[in-house]
């Protein structure tokens, strides 16, 4: 293996990737074998690791700095509670009711205590204070034994990961002592914290003849019992985080779940520790979801809005829904569906792209983020209504059930007429009769209300030099543009195959336009005259040549299916006739007939 | 209290941890915490885990104010401190890799443990790396700095960047190691020019 292979192959393992047990080992036994590209490849992690700490630093430096001063303040309330605590047993011993001074307590004992606890209120009641101060004592240790070790909350990452062990006693001290610069002994393993007093078992005998002592009022015990509820506080407040505040945390939302994966799909967590993603998993904020193309992923949010993310598409969740705002989620590229739960009026939920971001309270939405010629956010709305703004220019418009827009630097924001996901326009006079997911087109000019269209009128302007002779031999200027032609008169006749729109004379191109999303689709497109041999026909989609110069003989048309193309502007344009050569019908015509343009979308 | 304070004088912020001022600690923390962190980076692929090991280096740190003694800086001192936090936390993991699949895991802890037992000797290096990283940061031509800026510090994935520049995720890892490879040997150089070893 040459050095240049283990530097890919480690390069790969560095942004994330997993590699194959072969290609590991493969890693490893080079490496191995190699001390000093190892040392070098070594400098790079390391490098690698230090930028992100960097970037760790500037992104939530102080959130750390803050969250350490809370742990550090909890440690300080716990000292004082403990100090409390003994304080008050000092002030208040025992009543002579308590039990003898064998420091073991029988089932009787503890029911007696119980009892005595909850009737607390009663006149000259006091003998719920050894549990309490025991209850107390108990926690304030387990405080601190949990701080000593070191032992964490789980934090949002690592909620579904089998918990580690907890960690051993602290650090030992260094195998060698530096020596050219000698330091003060690193504090390991750590002596008993000076600045937290061990916590002395509370007293457990009472001597029965001790006279009584002034009772703790009601307003005391609430404040002692108040200190011990704030007492139980974690030793460790979460990771790096911000400490959120009340309300964040009594709104605290339900988790993200994996609904479904489809394939190849991975969560990144942080910035490069990247794994596959799989059924049931739990998708913290700020991770990453890469689908590889074709493959999917349906994820569903504590509030029953669920997302499906696309093939190929790169998501991640934002931010979480608080007591002040709404959740956000990011699509950087590629396709997601959702149906959004209604959500508060003054909390929707967000939907940000690269180039525009979609504001929606409740409804059922797909988004396309797309790239190629330029960046472009398409929103499509199956029911409701959605803000979606622009970046560029902060420009905003409503999209409402059944239309969609795009979002794009330089174009028209503007909402268009839902695309289903499979259409045929059916070219031909306006009286056919047409079947479910058809549209008719009788040669007119694009109107944006219906939605497609062509461009320029129908009837174009004179082609000058050009003539056509008609039946009775008189001879007639040319003109560009389309008209409406019907091939036969039987009822019974199949209208798809026996109507047309005849475009493209002399030579000259018409284009047919329709706003649709951004994507992939297969087209379909018949040509012909069924009645009479045409041609040659001449279609491009979207760039792509559907049909070459083909010339149809009577009773046959030129049929191409399921040719793939892309729309990467909005729009899917066809271009008709505009014949190049010199092949030309039996009649000298050159003129394009167009029966259907079938439209099917690619889900994936 | 903190106002009465200056935040900038380490002797100063020191002495009032000791007396038990949590927020004159809590200026420590930010001035050594990017210091620390980078470290523990260096030897912790695991970024949550870095966080946590900054936290346990600090509260130890805390803990055992009344030890140090000022014989090092007291950057040194906490570097001190995270080195010991990282070996065991390098050492725990490696005993765990020794599933067929974390062949390169395993191997990457036992090489990582060794290269953090030979750091005892050179902490005060180590201190002085992250300000030659950030020098040498500067002198980044113009599409390697944007390179570095987006993928370590926009958070952008190297999927994300591979499609929008119209590559392949490898190609934007081996840009990513080239430049890094870049950054090495400039901190080695400047590291040299003070008489310090990267």
């Amino acid at each position: 293996m040459t050095s240049e292979e283990i530097r890919d192959l480690w390069s790969r393992f560095l942004a994330g990737e997993e590699l194959s047990p072969e290609a590991q080992r493969t890693l490893v036994d080079a490496l191995d074998g190699d001390p000093e590209l190892r040392e070098s490849l070594l400098e790079n992690l390391q490098l690698d690791g230090v930028l992100h700490a960097m970037s760790a630093t500037r992104r939530h430096g102080e959130a750390f700095v803050r969250t350490l001063t809370d742990c550090l303040g909890a440690e300080h309330d716990a000292t004082r509670f403990i100090r409390k605590v003994e304080s008050r047993l000092n002030e208040n011993p025992p009543p002579p009711s308590a039990p003898p001074a064998t420091g073991r307590r029988n089932k009787s004992d503890t029911t007696r205590i119980f009892r005595r606890r909850s009737a607390a209120s009663a006149p000259g009641e006091t003998a719920w204070k050894p549990a309490l101060i025991a209850a107390a004592a108990f926690i304030a240790i387990l405080l601190l034994v949990m701080s000593s070790t070191g032992q964490k909350r789980p934090s949002p990452q690592t909620a579904r990961q089998v918990p580690t062990e907890p960690k051993g006693p602290p650090p030992p001290p260094p195998k060698s002592a530096p020596e050219e610069k000698p330091i003060s002994p690193p504090p390991v393993p750590p002596a008993p914290d000076p600045l937290i007093p061990q916590s002395k078992p509370a007293p457990r005998d009472v001597p029965p003849e001790t006279p009584p002592k002034p009772q703790m009022s009601e307003e005391e015990r609430r404040k002692l019992d108040e200190e011990l509820k704030k007492s139980i506080v974690p030793s460790r407040a979460p990771k790096s985080a911000p400490v959120p505040g009340p309300s964040v945390v009594a709104t605290a939302p339900a988790p993200t779940i994996v609904e479904r994966v489809d394939g190849n799909v991975y969560i990144t967590r942080g910035k490069s520790d990247k794994v596959r993603l799989n059924k049931d998993d739990v998708v913290p904020v700020g991770n990453t979801i890469d689908t590889y193309p074709s493959n999917t992923a349906r994820l569903r949010f504590g509030d029953g809005t669920w997302i499906e993310i696309g093939g190929g598409s790169s998501f991640r969740e934002i931010a979480a829904p608080t007591a002040t705002s709404g959740r956000k989620v990011f699509l950087a590229s590629g396709t997601l569906e959702s149906q959004i739960t209604k959500q508060p009026a003054d909390r929707p939920m967000i939907f940000a792209t690269p180039t525009g971001e979609a504001t929606i309270l409740g409804t059922t939405i797909r988004l396309t983020v797309t790239n190629d010629p330029k960046p472009a956010t398409t929103l499509e709305v199956k029911e409701g209504k959605v803000l979606l703004t622009r970046y560029a220019d902060r420009k905003a418009v409503e999209v409402i059930t059944d239309q969609f827009a795009v979002a794009a630097a330089g174009s028209d924001l503007v909402p268009q007429r839902w695309f289903d996901d499979e259409v045929l326009v059916k070219f031909g006079p306006s009286d056919v009769p047409l079947k479910k997911g058809w549209v008719l087109d009788s040669g007119e000019e694009f109107d944006p209300k219906r939605g497609y269209g062509w461009k320029g009128p129908r009837e174009g302007e004179l082609v000058p030099g050009l003539t056509w002779r008609d039946g009775q031999g008189k001879i007639w200027p040319k003109r560009a543009g389309r008209f409406a032609a019907r091939r036969t008169t039987d009822p019974a006749a199949d209208p798809l195959r026996t109507t047309d729109i005849v475009a493209g004379w002399a030579n000259q191109s018409e284009t047919w336009r329709m706003p649709i999303p951004n994507g992939r689709y297969l087209i379909s497109v018949c040509c012909g005259d069924v009645s009479y041999e045409q041609g040659p026909h001449h279609v491009w989609v979207e760039g792509v040549q559907i049909i070459d110069q083909k010339i149809n003989k009577a009773g046959l048309l030129v049929e191409v299916l399921n040719v793939p193309v892309e729309v990467k502007d909005g729009e899917l344009n066809m271009v008709v006739g505009g014949n190049p050569g010199p092949k030309k019908s039996a009649d000298g015509s050159t003129d394009t007939c167009i029966n259907y343009l079938l439209i099917k979308r690619v889900r994936k | 209290m903190l106002k009465e304070m200056n935040v900038d004088d380490p002797e100063e912020l020191l002495e009032q941890s000791r007396r038990g001022s949590t927020q004159a600690f809590a200026g420590i923390v930010r001035q050594y915490q990017s210091r620390v962190r980078a470290y523990l980076a260096r030897y912790v692929r695991d970024r949550d885990a870095v966080e946590d090991l900054a936290q346990d280096t600090f509260l130890l740190a805390y803990r055992s104010l009344a030890s140090y003694r000022g014989e090092s800086s007291l950057g040194v001192w906490l570097i001190g401190i995270a080195r010991n936090v990282a070996l065991m936390h390098v050492r725990d993991q490696a005993r765990r890799r020794v599933r067929e699949t974390e062949v390169l895991q395993a191997a990457l802890g036992r090489w990582l443990t060794d290269a953090i037992e030979k750091d005892a000797a050179r902490l005060t290096d180590r201190d002085q790396t992250l300000r030659a990283l950030e020098l040498c940061l500067q002198e980044l031509p113009e599409h390697s700095s944007a390179l570095v800026e987006n993928y370590y510090f926009k958070g952008r994935t190297a999927i994300e960047m591979a499609r929008e520049q119209g590559k392949k995720e490898s190609a934007i890892g081996m840009m990513l190691l080239r430049i890094r490879e870049i950054l090495g040997r400039c901190i080695r150089t400047r590291m040299a020019e003070t008489g310090a070893h990267a």
